[in-house]
Formats: structure tokens, sequence, C-alpha cells
């Protein structure tokens, strides 16, 4: 199938949301957001031509939740990390369905892309695959 | 024929469909549309049994070397339906349900955490007696599963390989007087990595690409990998093959044919609907009746350091409440799966993610009465509708409850249960107030990893889409060999089930070999 390119509007969007949901006293890196918008487009890539508008306009959605919910007139790219947090945070608690599940879609498919990079998966203290009680049964 | 010990060839040849530019024709006494535990299963019984066989999978062909090499997320993109992003839509107020299923050589086979169960006898005495299907009784499985039983390596996980998640998940049980019993899994040489829905890294899960595709295809077997059937070739109420196209990188489009006397379809219980559709099998049933098994996970975070990830990934059960329609498993997701699942955002997110070497995963499914739909829409894959029935919404709630009070009894400081949108839990009495007043059914987080039952087996054409034999009341030689068949929830991992039945179905055509061959002439 030929190679699919995220706009850079959704680009931005995509890269906002990481950084809300990964926000923290050191980062995320610029490294880190990038890694994640090219994870995220590499996926959405191999998902079939019905998912992915589904996967877009969910990401539309989020991108003008500022506007529907009356927080700002502006992109949800262009609020203040904190303000994204407070968004992000209301929308897992919504009662609105929709809402909720484009915030898990979302939560869900950006925190496996980046609790599988190497630096954080040492951060949360994972060893890899190196593993000790099969070579202890072994022996 | 002797029996192999599964000891046999180890790697199975394909031909990729990706890289072949002209169109493609084929001739086979037998083409199998998949390649996953059901597919594989016949594929090797045919090949076994002399007759030239051509199996086409979909999905690519990723050699379990690279499996490994490979990291979940990377898994889910090259091995994953939808690259892991197949969902349920809830009806009437069911919950949203994710579902994951292979699209590869080896299927969802590659993907599941290998756990091996038995149809229970109380669900085969129910197909026997009720249903009237005579020959699904447990004698009459026995020598099936006996069969895919020794080439897929099913052994019990050794106590020595639970992790201390583990441990911790069969303390809570003992103190709320649950017993646990070690499962059994297709696995050689497990070195507990806990990734086994992402392909085992090792090559020690016994997947149907390690396990029947390699003796298939070493005794004359031809594994065609990218392409889509799009549907049977009928011809006077008789299936003569298949046809459809290379899934090519470039989305040029190749077309393919393969001419056989005999058809299988393995595609799964979401794809064997839509293909028995597009190629006239319209009885009602299609597409109806899918069960799903929903099941949820807890986290618990402990105070000790628990490094849950060391150990298989699933090593026990227990069926205490299979009256209650629950079975309760110990399991562990890879990190990152399993820090999806914490709540919050940002540092709050973070923090519980740092304090994953302190989490054990709690989990348990439910024996559900069905209510899945699969529907044909625009393009190739299926809209899956959920109407969850009335008795299996309390069954959630109730397994839910059980493994948060399991945690605490265990030690938890916190747990964080399958609830969009709420707060780690810190005590037994949320708990308490959660099975007091559970949360709109909307709001569970569901996974399911069994579909079944869309195209079921019946002894009556108006009841269901096979007959015994699997062979469709509709068109003669036309066979389902998937899960798809089964005609009940089975409230047990499917993998060794369908593997049995398929085995049962293959046997059966290769017995009536010389009619069906007269019938095709």
């Amino acid at each position: 199938m030929p190679g699919f390119t995220l706009s850079p509007r959704h680009r931005t969007t995509v890269r906002a949301i990481a950084g809300a949901l990964f926000e923290h006293e050191s980062g995320p890196t610029e490294a880190q957001l990038d890694a994640v918008v090219a994870a995220y487009e590499a996926h959405v890539g191999a998902v079939s031509m019905q998912l992915r508008p589904v996967l877009l306009l969910a990401l539309d959605l989020v991108r003008w939740l500022p506007v529907l919910l009356f927080v700002a007139a502006r992109p949800f790219e262009d609020l203040h990390v904190d303000e994204r947090v407070r968004l992000l945070e209301r929308m897992e608690r919504s009662r609105f369905t929709p809402l909720v599940l484009a915030f898990v879609a979302y939560k869900t498919l950006l925190t496996m892309i980046f609790f599988e990079m190497p630096e954080e998966l040492r951060a949360m203290g994972y060893p890899g695959l190196e593993r000790k009680r099969w070579l202890r049964a072994a022996a | 024929m002797a029996e192999s010990s599964g000891l046999g060839p180890t790697a199975v040849e394909v031909l990729r469909g990706r890289e072949i530019r002209a169109p493609l024709s084929l001739r086979a006494d037998v083409v199998i549309v998949g390649s996953g535990a059901g597919g594989a299963v016949v594929a090797r019984e045919m090949a076994r049994a002399g007759r030239s066989v051509v199996v086409v999978e979909e999905g690519p062909f990723v050699a379990p070397g690279e499996y490994g090499k490979l990291p979940p997320m990377g898994m889910f993109r090259r091995c994953a339906r939808e690259a892991g992003l197949s969902a349920v839509v809830g009806l009437g107020g069911s919950p949203f349900i994710s579902l994951l299923m292979g699209r590869c050589v080896g299927g969802s086979s590659v993907l599941t955490g290998g756990v091996c169960f038995r149809i229970p006898d109380e669900v085969l005495h129910e197909w026997s007696g009720r249903l009237g299907l005579t020959s699904m009784t447990p004698e009459g499985l026995d020598p099936h599963f006996r069969v895919v039983e020794r080439v897929a390596h099913v052994e019990t996980v050794p106590d020595a390989m639970r992790s201390r998640g583990i441990d911790l998940f069969t303390d809570g049980a003992a103190k709320l007087g649950i017993p646990m019993k070690p499962l059994r899994r297709n696995t050689r040489g497990c070195r507990g990595a806990s990734r086994c829905n992402f392909g085992c890294p090792h090559g020690a899960k016994m997947s149907v690409d390690v396990s029947f595709l390699p003796e298939a295809t070493a005794r004359g077997a031809l594994v065609v990998s990218d392409a889509l059937v799009e549907r049977v070739d009928v011809t006077s109420g008789v299936a003569r093959g298949v046809r459809g196209r290379l899934i090519t990188d470039d989305g040029a489009r190749v077309p393919f044919e393969v001419r056989a006397r005999v058809v299988v379809v393995a595609c799964g219980s979401l794809h064997t609907p839509l293909l028995l559709r597009a190629s006239g099998v319209d009885s009602r049933h299609v597409g109806r009746h899918l069960t799903l098994h929903p099941a949820v996970r807890v986290s618990a975070l402990f105070d000790e350091v628990v490094e849950g990830w060391d150990g298989a990934m699933q090593p026990v059960f227990s069926d205490h409440f299979a009256s209650e329609g629950v079975t309760l498993v110990g399991v562990y997701p890879p990190v990152s799966v399993l820090a999806a699942g914490f709540p919050g955002v940002g540092r709050k997110h973070r923090a519980l993610a740092h304090r994953t070497p302190n989490m054990a995963v709690f989990g348990g499914m439910i024996h559900d009465e069905g209510g899945g739909s699969v529907h044909r829409v625009i393009g190739r894959e299926p809209l899956v509708t959920y109407r969850m029935a009335r008795e299996d919404r309390p069954r959630l709630v109730r397994l839910i409850e059980i493994l948060g009070r399991m945690a605490f009894a265990a030690g938890a400081r916190e747990v964080a249960m399958p609830v969009f949108g709420i707060e780690t839990m810190k005590s037994v009495k949320e708990v308490d107030d959660f099975a007091a007043r559970p949360p709109p059914m909307r709001r569970i987080e569901c996974t399911a990893f069994h579909p079944l039952g869309s195209a079921k087996m019946s002894t009556d054409p108006r009841e269901g889409v096979v007959r015994e034999s699997g062979e469709t009341w509709q068109v003669d030689n036309l066979f389902v060999a998937d899960g798809s068949v089964l005609p009940t929830s089975i409230g047990v991992n499917s993998q060794l089930p369908i593997m049995a039945v398929a085995h049962k179905i293959a046997s059966g055509i290769a017995a009536d070999w010389d009619r069906l061959a007269r019938r095709a002439a």
C-alpha cells in the first residue's frame, strides 16, 4: 500500500497531545515528540482505509475541543501545556462517550509508543528482555 | 499415518504475494483461506493425507526470528489486524471492546498468550445434547485434541516460571478461599519474557507458523502471503476455488486465483462471514451469534518490587467462579501496554508508570452469552457490533469486583480499575462501593481475544451455517474450519479448541476425499 503521510495540521495536533500526555519536569524532549509523531504516522499508515478517517476525525475533535467546550477560541495545539493537560483530564472523565473513546484511543496508542522508547523503559526500571527467573529454573 | 512429535521441520516456506507483479494462477486439491489456528491445522492434515494444498493468507509473512527484533507496536503494525486497533462497537449501553486479531502467516496464534484449554465437558454436553451435534463430545474430540496438543507442544507452566506478580495474584486468591490451577500453554523452552501477545522473542511459543505450517510446507503445501481472497468461485452449487488480489506495496492490483476441488475457509470469526456472504452463502446466521469472552485486568500497586515481567505471561487460572460465568487468569502484559491503562495525564500518569516495577496484574474474562454481529460495510474490514446480554453485565462487574478484592487481599496499596476516568482505588471499601453502584457498562475498559460463533455449526440448515462436518449447508465442497463454527461461547481460551475442531474437520475431508473429488469433477 502506498505510504501514508500525516498532514502538517494533524502532525501538530498529535505532537500537542503527546506533549501534554507525557508532560513532566524535564520532558518530553523534542526528539521524543518527533519520534512519537513518526511512530503514530507509521501506525495510522498501517490501518485500513475505513479506520484511518475515524482516527483522523478523532484528532480533529481534539483539535477543536477548546472551542467546542468553550475553553478557548483557539485550537488545542495553541494552548499552554497546562491547559492541554487539564483538557485531556476533562476528556478522560467526560460522561460523553465519544469524547472518552477519542481520549482513550489516543492515550492508548501514544502511551504504548512513548513507553517503548529505550530511555523511557530504562527510566521505568524495565530491563528489556533480560530475565532471571528462567535461568534459575533451568539451573 | 503416524503422528510426528512436532519436532519435524521448523521453518515455513512462503511465497510472498507482495513480490509478485504478474497475475497468479494456481491449482490444488485443497485451497485454504487463512493460515491461523484453523487453516494451518487443516493444511498439515491435508498435506499428510497426500493432497496438494495451497494456503492463502491476507497478511504478510514475518519470520518468527524477527519477532524479538520488533517492539510490541512494531509487531502490531506488521502482524495485527488494523495494527492492533480493531474494536467492537457496543450497542445498548454495552462496553466498547478492543479486539486483538492476527493478520499474518500464523494468524492470531502469533499474538495469543499461548493458553491451551480443551473445550469444557459441560459445553460439549450441551452441543451434543441440546444442539444434537452428536460427534462433538469429549470422547469424540479427544483424539483430535491429542494430536494438536502433541504438535503444538502443550505443556503445563512450571511453578518456577511464575513471576512474583503471579505469586501475589495467587496469594490474594488464597486469602479469599479461591483456588488456583496451573495453566497449560503451547510452548517449548519458555524464557518468561511476558510478551507472548506480541510474538515470542525467543521462538518458544509454538504458534502455528512454527508448529503446523512447517510440516505442511515440508510435505508440499504452498503458503502464499499478502493474498486477499475476495470470493469463492461456486458453479452448480459446488465450490471450485477462490480468487482475489495480491496486496502489493504500491497498491497495484495484481489478481490471483486458485482452482481447487475443496475450499476451506478459515479467516476467523470476523472475516469468514464476509467471505461467505461475498460467495453467495446467504444464511441469516452468517455473521450472527458472535461471542467474545470480554476480558478485563486490574493493575495492583505494591510496596515491594514485583518485576512482574520476569516469568511466564499466563501461568495460572481459576475456574472457581465458573458457575457465575467468570474465569480468573494471572497475566502480565508488556510494560508499555500496562502503562496505557493507568489513569491520569502528564505527571500524575508518569508517577504511576514509574512504579511499574511494583505492579502486579490481575486478569479475567467472562463466559458470555453472545450478542455480537459482523456487518459488511464499505471496504474490507467489517463493522462488528455487540449488544452485551443482560446476564453478562453483572458478570463483568462481578469479575472486576473479585479482581479488586484479590488485589487488596494480596496487600496492594492502590488498584487501577478498568473503568475510564476514575482514580486508583485505595481500599477495599471503594471496591464495595464499585460493586454496590457499578458504573455504566460503557465506562468499562474491555478487551477481547476470542471471537467465535459467526458461522455456527448446526444439525439443521435453518439453525446454522455449516454441518457437523464443517461443510456449508448451502455450497458443496465449501468448508469452514475456524472459530466461527463453534456453536456457543466456550468460556475458555479458544486457540486449542479451534485447532482440535479444525483437525476433526480436516480428518473428515481426508476420509471422504473420493466422494468430494467426484463431486468436484
